[in-house]
């Protein structure tokens, strides 16, 4: 399995949906954290200060979008790569979250799981070499 | 009545004639015509009858609204007395403000709806007590009444001291009283209700596409992992289903997305966002989403652009359901080896968006009914399958929020050309 040494924290309400992910990106040699609520997710990327975050939008007990904007008033989170992955494309949310800073925002039903994987090895500069 | 309007205009006018006559004669008598000039004489004379004749007939028409009002009967004042009651217990709110925003008058309704006392309302500023969305709103109407223009339909929120508010659509009328000092009456319509409504039908449209959208990307993801290569390879079969699984999917997919935008447009929750967009651009993210089915296919896509025109002003949804509905469609009739022509020309007001492809066209007993929920036309149904007829049925009615045109001509096993024409 190769090994990007890269942390991935996934925020995915739906447990199908997180595994899936998981799976995905494991298989792909990333470390993979995962939160299912927005507090958790919050506090789960402060302490592991991960490399990229694929960020739900509909979360349980915090709104991602509340998760987005309490990450960019720290030192660290202020820089940190964020990816919106949200089940409804509603342009009020996108040009939220573009503003609070996230990097993308993709519809989940719009994208394979792979073009999500090659998306986020995009965004770290993650290349085929590094792979191997 | 009818007698007593005659005997009124008989009474007036009668003596009045008679007696100028009489000054006429007068004058005459008393050899006053040789001091002035005749015509100058009979035309202040004429000009008394006039002013006469028409003071009468106003008093005439006067006594005609009362007539109306008040059927066979008369009651001296009462014509006061009826606005008064009408001011008081209309069951819509009324106020009377001066010329800075202070409240002199509230009726029962107005008292009501800001949830204060007539006499905490009396003397405090009204727009002080008033919210909206878009503050600058809240800071045009009084401008507007200042400078004495009508406001009409203005959505404010009042805010109650009990914490909650009301939405209203506000109108002032301003007009001055006899020593012209500026007053205004405020009228407030209660459309709370309606806003909750939509509050509602909004958060409907929004959990059902969550909902639904979610198991599907869960049946998308789970089959790929299930095809992925990386995790283990499934029998001839096997794959084959899994194929079956993903189809189905994407099938579902499309449905859900068409029948959210009927539910949207339908609902009327869609309020247009009118923002500037660079058409060229946007038209590239549009084919991004059938970048796979046109290479598959093998269809050429020719891009036939205006070179004087970059820009359209409208709603970004808006655009992409007509746009993307238009194009899925010229792509996925268009037998393999086909071309689509997506053009695109315009003036300043105007943009005229076309596209054309070489499928197999609309039979002609088909065409008029094009437009209608769920219909297909049946070689469409025959040789494509999946299709909901929701498609066009969301574009004409995205071009109608857009206030533009939708039209086309169409030819079987020829092709089909739609033509939008929209503002710019």
């Amino acid at each position: 399995m190769p090994d990007t040494h890269k942390t991935i924290l996934i925020v995915e309400d739906e447990a199908d949906l997180r595994e899936a992910l998981s799976d995905m990106l494991e298989v792909a040699g990333f470390r993979v954290l995962a939160a299912g609520d927005g507090t958790a997710a919050l506090k789960l990327a402060f302490a592991e200060k991960p490399d990229l975050i694929l960020l739900d939008l509909m979360l349980p007990f915090m709104s991602g979008h509340e998760v987005l904007q309490k990450l960019r008033t720290d030192e660290w989170g202020r820089y940190a790569k964020v990816i919106v992955l949200s089940a409804v494309e509603d342009i009020d949310s996108v040009s939220e979250v573009l503003e609070y800073g996230a990097h993308e925002y993709m519809v989940k039903t719009d994208w394979k799981l792979e073009d999500i994987v090659n998306r986020i090895k995009e965004r770290l500069g993650v290349t085929q070499k590094d792979e191997d | 009545m009818a007698h007593r309007t005659g005997f009124f205009t008989t009474a007036t006018l009668v003596p009045g004639i008679l007696s100028i006559m009489l000054i006429g004669a007068l004058f005459y008598w008393w050899d006053v015509i040789r001091i002035y000039d005749a015509p100058l004489i009979l035309f202040l004379l004429l000009a008394t009858l006039i002013l006469l004749g028409g003071y009468t007939l106003r008093l005439h028409m006067l006594r005609r609204v009362r007539t109306v009002a008040l059927g066979n009967t008369t009651i001296d004042g009462l014509d006061e007395q009826l606005y008064e009651e009408l001011f008081e217990n209309s069951p819509v709110p009324y106020m009377l403000i001066d010329g800075v925003g202070k409240v002199v008058m509230p009726n029962v309704a107005a008292v009501r709806i800001f949830g204060r006392s007539e006499s905490e309302l009396r003397g405090t500023n009204v727009f002080s007590l008033l919210d909206a969305e878009d503050e600058t709103h809240l800071t045009l109407i009084p401008e507007k009444l200042e400078k004495g223009i009508y406001v009409t339909d203005e959505e404010v929120e009042i805010d109650r001291p009990d914490g909650t508010c009301r939405f209203v659509r506000l109108s002032a009328f301003p007009f001055n009283d006899t020593k012209r000092k500026r007053y205004n009456l405020i009228t407030f319509i209660d459309i709370t209700k309606q806003k909750e409504v939509d509050q509602v039908k909004t958060e409907f449209v929004s959990l059902a596409s969550h909902q639904l959208r979610t198991p599907i990307s869960s049946l998308k993801w789970n089959t790929e992992l299930l095809r992925s290569e990386r995790i283990g390879t499934l029998n001839e079969k096997q794959t084959k289903y899994a194929a079956k699984i993903e189809q189905a999917a994407e099938r579902m997919d499309a449905l859900v997305a068409d029948f959210l935008n009927v539910s949207k447009l339908e609902l009327g929750t869609l309020v247009p966002n009118a923002t500037q967009i660079e058409i060229d651009t946007f038209l590239e993210s549009v084919y991004e989403e059938f970048q796979e089915r046109i290479e598959k296919n093998d269809i050429m896509l020719q891009k036939e652009y205006a070179e004087d025109i970059t820009t359209i002003v409208a709603d970004q949804r808006l655009l992409r359901m007509v746009l993307t509905n238009l194009i899925s469609n010229a792509v996925k009739y268009t037998p393999a080896g086909g071309t689509v022509t997506v053009k695109y020309s315009g003036n300043d007001d105007w943009v005229t968006f076309s596209i054309a492809d070489t499928g197999m066209g609309i039979p002609a007993e088909d065409q008029e009914q094009l437009f209608t929920k769920l219909f297909r036309a049946h070689n469409a149904r025959e040789q494509v399958p999946e299709g909901t007829g929701l498609g066009l049925y969301v574009v004409k009615q995205a071009v109608e929020v857009l206030e533009g045109e939708i039209s086309f001509t169409s030819e079987e096993n020829t092709g089909t050309t739609f033509k939008v024409v929209l503002p710019r």
